[in-house]
């Protein structure tokens, strides 16, 4: 089936967990992620900056190898994300900041990305806090 | 409600601290599917879990939400009745509650469960 | 729906909001993507439920918070053919609010309505 993943929760929060848990298992399952959508605090795990304690699990960094491996349609709503410091290359330029924080293989999209999907997907499964 | 029409419902909250799972119960409906996950398996062992023994009838009177969840697990659930009742293993084990401690109407399920039942189902609803 | 079908370009959503404005950012998130649906035209139901019916009382001033009022945008639902809105009637009643007290007209509803919602819905967001 066509799956999207919709990420409502920060990667402090268990239920951002949770989502990529449930998405690297739909994968091996073979099942195809139609898109993974951040959302709201959601768009901190599409974060290029952050750092993990040594010792614990970096699920941002998780995240990131899961979309680079499968190749995932990953993207952050650009309005919770500009908001939360979450910004592109091209953004910094626009509003003038010192640098991008955006990881690589995320774009900065809006919500009719969101709208798109659940059009095109057989399944929409949302993670919050 | 044949499967393919029913709801899966996801709660992930405490019903101490959340009103997540007291409107799931609200709005589930016979044929659809409750899992407890994150915070939310700590619901499959409360008060509810005790009635079968009588050791907790009058703490459920003044908790709906709660009797609710062990009325909709209680129905049978083959064919049109009741409502089934799961809780993700990796969430039980990190929180410490043992599969012997689940009541009967709640079956412990793994993540490639989970996937399945998001197939099986039409549409999911996460409350948190 | 087949692999071979073509993708549709209508399904029904259903959005159940159920916090309360201000304190966080889930009602305006939640707005956000109804908004959204209904200008790629979606069939939209916008439900509000536990807290959420708190975004619906009338006479808020949040400027004196610094923040933007949400309820005025409620007013701007029509203009976008959201007009399939709903709110639980045990949700009000708990929070001692009466239709009349909200900003909008609604439909008050009860339980068994927003599981038949659910039940008509492709996709529900619950937020």
């Amino acid at each position: 089936m066509k799956l999207t993943v919709v990420i409502y929760s920060a990667p402090s929060s268990q239920s951002a967990w949770s989502a990529y848990q449930f998405t690297r298992t739909a994968l091996e399952a073979g099942h195809e992620i139609y898109r993974l959508f951040f959302y709201g605090d959601g768009v901190l795990n599409s974060s290029a900056l952050s750092v993990a304690p040594q010792g614990e699990f970096d699920l941002i960094r998780a995240w990131q190898t899961l979309i680079a491996e499968h190749e995932l349609d990953a993207i952050s709503c650009v309005s919770s994300a500009l908001k939360r410091g979450i910004i592109d290359t091209q953004e910094a330029a626009r509003y003038e900041r010192a640098g991008a924080s955006l990881a690589a293989g995320t774009t900065l999209s809006g919500l009719g990305q969101l709208v798109d999907a659940t059009l095109a997907s057989d399944r929409v499964v949302s993670f919050g806090a | 409600m044949s499967p393919t029409l029913s709801t899966l419902h996801t709660v992930n909250k405490s019903a101490y601290g959340s009103d997540a799972l007291a409107s799931c119960l609200r709005v589930a409906r016979s044929g659809d599917a409750i899992l407890l996950l994150e915070d939310g398996v700590y619901n499959a062992v409360d008060a509810s879990a005790l009635v079968g023994a009588g050791l907790a009838r009058d703490i459920l009177a003044e908790n709906q939400s709660r009797a609710g969840l062990y009325a909709l697990g209680y129905a049978p659930t083959g064919g049109s009745g009741g409502v089934r009742i799961y809780a993700l293993r990796e969430d039980l084990q990190a929180r410490g509650i043992a599969a012997e401690q689940l009541p009967a109407h709640v079956e412990p399920i793994a993540y490639k469960d989970f996937v399945a039942l998001v197939c099986t189902h039409r549409r999911t609803v996460s409350w948190f | 729906m087949t692999e071979n079908s073509a993708l549709p370009t209508r399904k029904v959503l259903t959005f159940i909001s159920r916090r309360a404005p201000y304190g966080q950012g889930s009602a305006k998130a939640m707005l956000d993507m109804v908004l959204s649906a209904a200008v790629f035209d979606q069939q939209v139901n916008y439900v509000f439920m536990d807290d959420g019916v708190q975004q619906l009382r009338r006479g808020q001033e949040p400027a004196a918070i610094d923040a933007k009022n949400l309820s005025a945008a409620f007013s701007a639902l029509p203009l976008y053919d959201v007009s399939n809105i709903f709110v639980d009637a045990e949700s009000l009643q708990l929070r001692g609010l009466t239709p009349d007290q909200l900003v909008i007209d609604t439909q008050v509803c009860d339980a068994d309505k927003i599981a038949e919602l659910i039940r008509q819905s492709d996709v529900v967001f619950n937020l």
